[in-house]
């Protein structure tokens, strides 16, 4: 009966994957050819280039610019976003009334189109009619201006983004909170333990894999910032041009779709190594918790 | 400790919620109110307009009914779309996610790790260094401009989140129910849908919500591949940057609050899972 | 645009005509254009003198810096040649740019980089006086301040004046398939039909190039700008209209930015983009 069963729990993992690899990896094969040509998006024709491209792309400053400016936004986002969010979950962790609905309340900037949110920071940040530098001066502060002073900007951008993601580092953690058996804590508090040992030897090393998996989470989605570059300073701002923003002025407004997509291959070969090196490092992290 | 505690909350809910104040706020202003130098921040009963009082007015919310200047179309019609696209792709994500977590939890499948790991891996991937050959892909089958294209891009980038999130949902359902019912004589189609989904549900209801936050919101590809049928609403409000009336502040503040409400009611739904549903399967009960 | 109200009120006029020695009225040249902000800029009272396109996001700061650089003599490059040094980055052009530059202490907090809508908002808000912008902006700002705002002509210099030119030229591209190519050729045809232009400029903000409408009584009626916009005709220039425009105006973006923010001298902005508007027009092959 093996060859019914095969078809079987072939059909429930097939069209996924299908989908996946269709959506996926046809489009990444094309894009190796396109990357060896001088393609361009509005048509006309193409032809090869060799490996040009490439060499264009590891010679390009503003390449590696972008790749420090994406990089330094994701450590400090997910870094500040962890800290913050567990701290809030910690303070959150205790059963009070209207718990569900405060947090549901705190979830909110999560789910704010971040595309959006960013046209309309700029509102609120204006250096001149922007309501953040009105109550500033009312208070007798000083006026310094978010989107356009170039020392700014890019703070400005994170202060952005760890508004609308602390929630999700928050949640997780009162996820990874609740996980911990009591238990725990009445036999850590009958051997008398003080507050920061409970913390460091019990709290955080149960928490520490789901965090991991939330860290990782986050920093992908942080390497991959694109909404709020575009919305607040444009893609071609030399203080906040992350790689996702210096793909798309090079593909869709400088047009050129070979030199663009040798860009993503490195890009995306970059991303993956990351990513594989930091799963390893969480698979290490769970068998440790497990054991 | 506790009054710390407390004192802590109390001032990131301030702080986090101001801009969401400011939001409705700004949402109850007519244009020039709203780019006024002078502060304008409590609306009056009274309808005075003297210093930081001004008069609440709910235009903004009318005007989303009609075209604005040089937009094709009004606000709605771009709702529709998001509205269309999204649940058609968490629809998507969800079942064939449960689907194919359900293939990895209960069987064992060749090279399932390396699987998973491909699956996770797409998530990885930055939308605009996909793009490219997306839309080159798109233009060959005319998918370029069209709910289906979008629907089916979003469905394939929802799927990797879906499936991790899934997987420890069904991780945590004791085979037991379903080895019984098999011995009683139930296909496996028949224990998957009758025994399996019920209890799984309320995972993919905090799925379905994740899922349709990253459609609703999504811009990257929305703009790239869809910028003149199909429009999603975050590519209509950022693409009314330059337009020739200026930035139409109020129905921005009003469309956004119109655009979260439904995710809000959404997670307000789901909150008692939420907690399960995002330990992604490394807690087990 | 200005604030006509600010102009005719008589306080101003007699206060303006002490200090400068001539009658307070829209500028004419550079130079006016500069004591007119300076004379209207209180920032402690919330007014400011001037809001000019110095934003980053795609072409607001080259369209800003234009006219400017027009003005004093200098230019993108040769049009024959395409050779940019000595002509994008000669002394005059660099003193343009810094003229631009010093015009920022007149602007609101934030007028290093104003784009299209703030510099909009910043004069519908009723705190600026003088606003650099472009025509089809303003039937919004008419609609809602009526009587307090007026036009002029972009300024000049020593008799050279020079406008941005605004909206998009109509143009074919040769690498869509030739049927497409005779379709947008048949509506260009049919749009510059005087019957349909005539039409056309009874949408507000929507101009014509047609030189009888221009001249005619029924589009200077039409609004309180079409006057000020068939004056402004005659002036026009472009930017490079190449294919590799868009990579010209990024490189531009990113300099003139860097000069405006202080980052660099304008002559050192000037030169290095010169520098890199050259490889890219020998990239392109248009630079032998």
């Amino acid at each position: 009966m093996s060859g019914r069963r095969d078809w079987l729990k072939y059909g429930f993992v097939a069209p996924a994957l299908l989908l996946l690899i269709a959506m996926n990896v046809f489009p990444l094969l094309y894009s190796i050819f396109l990357s060896f040509t001088d393609a361009d998006l509005v048509g006309g024709e193409t032809q090869g280039v060799g490996s040009s491209n490439y060499g264009l792309v590891f010679r390009a400053p503003q390449y590696a610019a972008a790749l420090r400016t994406t990089a330094l936004f994701a450590a400090l986002a997910v870094a500040i976003e962890l800290v913050l969010g567990f701290a809030l979950a910690l303070c959150l962790k205790a059963r009070f009334r209207f718990k569900s609905a405060l947090l549901t309340l705190l979830l909110v900037p999560m789910m704010l189109p971040p595309a959006v949110m960013g046209i309309y920071w700029k509102l609120v940040l204006n250096g001149s009619y922007g309501v953040l530098n009105q109550g500033l001066a009312a208070l007798g502060l000083g006026q310094p201006q978010w989107i356009t002073d170039p020392k700014l900007k890019f703070f400005s951008i994170l202060m952005l983004d760890v508004w609308m993601w602390t929630p999700f580092m928050m949640l997780i953690g009162l996820a990874a909170l609740n996980a911990i058996p009591p238990y725990l804590y009445e036999a850590a508090a009958i051997d008398r333990a003080s507050p920061w040992r409970v913390f460091r030897r019990l709290t955080l090393p149960m928490c520490a894999p789901l965090l991991g998996l939330a860290v990782l989470l986050r920093a992908t989605d942080a390497l991959k910032q694109f909404d709020l570059v575009m919305a607040i300073t444009g893609p071609n701002d030399a203080a906040t041009q992350t790689l996702s923003a210096l793909l798309y002025q090079v593909m869709f407004r400088d047009g050129k779709v070979g030199l663009g997509t040798a860009y993503s291959y490195v890009v995306l070969v970059l991303v993956i190594a990351l990513a594989s090196v930091f799963l390893r490092y969480l698979e290490r992290l769970r068998q440790r918790g497990a054991a | 400790m506790k009054i710390l505690r407390w004192f802590l909350v109390a001032v990131y809910f301030g702080v986090a919620s101001l801009p969401l104040a400011w939001l409705g706020i700004t949402s109850l202003k007519d244009k020039n109110t709203s780019i006024s130098i002078q502060p304008k921040l409590l609306p009056s009963p009274s309808g005075s307009e003297e210093g930081i009082w001004y008069a609440p007015t709910l235009a903004a919310y009318r005007q989303l009914n009609q075209t604005y200047a040089g937009a094709a179309q009004p606000f709605f019609h771009y709702l529709w779309n998001s509205v269309l696209i999204g649940l058609l792709s968490t629809l998507g994500a969800v079942a064939l996610g449960t689907a194919c977590a359900y293939g990895f939890s209960r069987f064992q499948i060749g090279g399932a790790r390396d699987w998973l790991f491909f699956i996770l891996s797409t998530r990885f991937l930055p939308p605009l260094a996909v793009v490219m050959p997306v839309l080159m892909m798109y233009r060959e089958f005319d998918l370029q401009n069209t709910h289906l294209g979008l629907v089916l891009l979003y469905t394939t980038f929802n799927l990797s989140l879906a499936v991790w999130l899934m997987k420890g949902f069904i991780d945590e359902i004791p085979r037991a129910y379903e080895e019984a019912a098999l011995v009683d004589g139930y296909t496996r189609l028949q224990v998957f849908w009758r025994i399996t989904v019920p209890r799984a549900a309320p995972g993919m209801a905090v799925t379905g919500v994740f899922c349709l936050i990253s459609a609703w919101n999504e811009y990257g590809f929305a703009m790239t591949l869809n910028n003149q049928q199909a429009v999603t609403v975050p590519v209509f409000f950022a693409g009314l940057q330059g337009n020739v009336q200026g930035l139409p502040w109020p129905q921005i503040a009003a469309g956004v609050l119109l655009f979260v409400a439904p995710m809000v009611v959404f997670t307000v739904l789901v909150r008692r899972h939420l907690l399960r549903g995002v330990s992604f399967g490394t807690i087990k009960r | 645009m200005y604030r006509k109200d600010w102009f005719e009120d008589a306080a101003n006029q007699a206060s303006f005509k002490a200090k400068y020695g001539r009658d307070l009225k829209p500028p004419d040249t550079w130079a006016e254009f500069r004591d007119l902000a300076e004379f209207f800029h209180h920032p402690e009272q919330k007014r400011y003198g001037c809001s000019l396109l110095t934003g980053r996001e795609y072409d607001s700061i080259v369209m800003g810096f234009q006219p400017f650089l027009w003005s004093w003599g200098g230019s993108w490059g040769d049009p024959a040649t395409f050779a940019i040094k000595g002509h994008l980055n000669t002394p005059q052009a660099a003193a343009a740019l810094q003229f631009l530059k010093d015009l920022l202490a007149f602007t609101p907090p934030g007028g290093s980089n104003a784009d299209y809508s703030v510099t909009l908002d910043a004069f519908s808000n009723g705190s600026t006086a003088m606003v650099l912008d472009y025509f089809p902006f303003y039937p919004g700002v008419v609609a809602s301040m009526g009587n307090q705002v007026g036009f002029f002509v972009m300024p000049g210099k020593d008799g050279q004046r020079a406008i941005s030119l605004g909206g998009q030229g109509f143009s074919i591209s040769t690498k869509v398939p030739a049927a497409q190519q005779e379709l947008a050729k048949q509506f260009i045809a049919w749009f510059q039909q005087p019957r349909v232009q005539e039409k056309w400029i009874t949408y507000p903000g929507a101009f014509t190039a047609n030189t009888a409408l221009l001249k005619s009584e029924a589009f200077a009626a039409a609004s309180p700008y079409n006057a000020t916009f068939a004056a402004s005709l005659d002036h026009l220039q472009d930017f490079w209209n190449v294919p590799v425009y868009n990579e010209l105006l990024a490189k531009a973006v990113l300099h003139l930015g860097e000069a405006l923010d202080g980052v660099k001298t304008p002559q050192a902005a000037l030169d290095q983009l010169a520098e890199e508007h050259e490889l890219i027009m020998q990239q392109a092959g248009l630079l032998k």
